[in-house]
């Protein structure tokens, strides 16, 4: 008897020590990344010199180059790697994400379409918006299409079904684009990027961002109740209209705003909760804290690496991702062959 | 505690499952619901937890309309344990178990009261030496046990039961009717769809006996699993008897020239 109590306390212990771990490396490479760039710096003047409102050269590429590109990479992996873990415990499958599933292709879509018409000058906050309704359209569509099937199938044709469907219309864009610098323009824009954003785009994401993560976070929980299927979390207190609700919305506001900013970033929602997911005992609720904070942790860590990589231009960080994150999603596919069976 | 369905029409794409079903269930009793395939048994049992919308009728738990409680009270006064023992993650035995008390948490924290819950439940079910399994490598009756497990571990008033013990061995088939058996004696109402007709004339206080979605008959076991009504329903012929004053009953032979 004590020792199941033991035991079940450690759940509680793991997934905070797990936190704090993940909470400790994120605080390291955000040192780093505010380190890393072109220009060696004095991190600790510049950082002060901010703070004192004194001009200095450190200063100013820290609070307009730097700090930026790294909190945008904390708040957009944070935003991956929770809506990953969140799709993935509404639909029960681990092969849910952002990416894969088309949402980030279609919040691309919106921001493209946002571009296209010029209406990001006339009305800032217009790109995000154009973002989260593109994500919306796909996780509405997604939900409907796997509603009552939480096959693999099922699942990965939708998703392919809506990322054509965008990419389609993105192509549409960029070949009616007004002159070839607009289409080149939203051409790199689509591979994802962090570099030369500023702290506009920070501000400009924080409030859809943080309604997202405080919707899907509400409704934690219930994901753990869901595990056992749609009857038994009902009948377990579960509101499971709610529940889809408050994560369609929540993933459609987090990644729309990010994929708005950052372009196309796939495979952070992926990679991520499936790594840490036996760290808290495959439970779908604990595994949206680790997530985020994992998500946060990879993109920072991508975000240095296309710095340091010695290419003559810039790797995109997008492309980096999906350099890393699709063969691995073909190896998850490849583990749950047997399930496609059946 | 008293559930109480009244003239239930049930109704999914044209095709009628429940045909003006009256039912009363009353706490201190196991009540079997038996029926053949297609009956409409789940049917039944998913719209007294709840969980199905019926066409037409009214369900009360002790007067108050089904409809008009709230989920989560609900949740803490039925508990529902479907036929399929569904689990996505491959979550350890205890961390299932422990999703019975889903309705009496406010956090993911269970303190020592509800531990004795998940605790009770997982002796109760014989699972002892599976808690740290993970759900996914069991056997399909160990997968049943842990699920009744988590069913038990809500502590409700009442338990709706959709085919618990159909995958398992005699010797737990007997063990989990017993323990219904005690639960509801001790003052739970307990339903619980069977198609063991010896063990529902054994267990069960009371039987309901359902075909193509209309209640054929209703009582004691002996008086519900007649030969008529075994013949007309299931299309059988079965042997009876008695053992020490108890009733027993064994289906023998499809029932030549009657029904299909």
């Amino acid at each position: 008897m004590k020792s199941q109590n033991l035991d079940h306390l450690s759940d509680d212990y793991r997934e905070r020590y797990l936190a704090l771990f993940l909470l400790v490396v994120v605080f390291l490479l955000f040192a780093l990344s505010l380190n890393t760039g072109n220009i060696s710096l004095n991190i600790i003047g510049g950082l002060s010199d901010i703070l004192n409102g004194n001009y200095s050269i450190d200063s100013l590429i820290i609070y307009e180059i730097r700090l930026p590109r790294t909190l945008l990479a904390i708040i957009i992996g944070a935003s991956l790697g929770l809506s990953g873990a969140a799709l993935q415990g509404m639909v029960r499958n681990p092969l849910a994400e952002p990416g894969v599933i088309g949402v980030s292709s279609s919040a691309a879509l919106g921001a493209v379409i946002v571009f296209y018409f010029g209406l990001r000058t006339a009305f800032p906050l217009a790109l995000p918006l154009g973002g989260i309704i593109g994500a919306l359209v796909a996780v509405v569509f997604l939900y409907a299409l796997t509603a009552n099937n939480n096959s693999m199938l099922t699942l990965i044709l939708a998703g392919v079904a809506v990322s054509s469907l965008a990419a389609a219309l993105t192509a549409l864009a960029l070949n009616l684009a007004p002159n070839p610098y607009a289409s080149l323009e939203i051409f790199f824009w689509l591979m994802g990027s962090l570099s030369d954003r500023s702290f506009t785009h920070v501000w400009l994401i924080i409030p859809p961002t943080f309604l997202g993560w405080w919707l899907i976070l509400s409704v934690r929980r219930d994901l753990d109740a869901l595990s056992l299927g749609e009857d038994t979390a009902q009948s377990l207190g579960v509101q499971i209209q709610r529940l889809n609700k408050r994560i369609i919305l929540g993933v459609a506001l987090s990644v729309g705003a990010a994929v708005s900013v950052s372009g196309g970033i796939g495979f952070v929602g992926l990679v991520v909760p499936h790594i840490l997911r036996p760290f808290v005992g495959y439970q779908p609720g604990r595994l949206l804290i680790s997530s985020a904070l994992g998500g946060a942790l990879l993109l920072l860590a991508a975000d240095i690496v296309v710095r340091l990589l010695p290419t003559q231009q810039e790797l995109k960080i997008g492309v980096l991702t999906a350099l890393l994150g699709a063969p691995f999603f073909l190896h998850l596919i490849l583990k749950s062959k047997r399930e496609w069976a059946s | 505690m008293s559930l109480v369905a009244s003239n239930i029409n049930v109704s999914l794409s044209g095709k009628r499952i429940l045909k003006d079903i009256s039912v009363e269930f009353q706490s201190g009793k196991l009540i079997g619901l038996v029926g053949p395939n297609g009956a409409g048994k789940s049917t039944l049992i998913r719209v007294l937890a709840g969980l199905q919308m019926v066409t037409s009728g009214e369900i009360h738990l002790d007067k108050q309309p089904l409809q008009s409680l709230e989920r989560l009270d609900l949740a803490k006064k039925i508990t529902y344990l479907p036929q399929t023992g569904e689990c996505h993650w491959p979550m350890t035995v205890e961390r299932v178990v422990m999703l019975g008390r889903h309705p009496h948490i406010d956090n993911h924290r269970l303190d020592s009261v509800n531990m004795q819950a998940v605790e009770q439940a997982i002796k109760d079910a014989d699972i002892e030496h599976l808690v740290s399994r993970a759900v996914n490598e069991l056997s399909g009756g160990e997968r049943a046990r842990v699920m009744l497990a988590r069913a038990l571990a809500t502590q409700s008033d009442i338990l709706l039961a959709d085919e618990p013990i159909a995958s398992l061995d005699p010797r737990h088939q007997i063990e989990v009717m017993a323990l219904l058996q005690a639960l509801a004696h001790k003052g739970k109402s307990v339903i619980v769809v069977l198609h063991e007709l010896h063990l529902a004339m054994r267990y069960c206080d009371n039987l309901v006996l359902i075909d193509t979605g209309e209640k054929i008959s209703e009582g004691a076991p002996h008086d519900v699993l007649t030969p008529e009504n075994l013949h007309d329903v299931y299309g059988i012929d079965a042997i009876f008897g008695d053992h020490q004053g108890d009733h027993w009953v064994l289906p023998w032979e499809i029932k030549k020239g009657k029904k299909n």
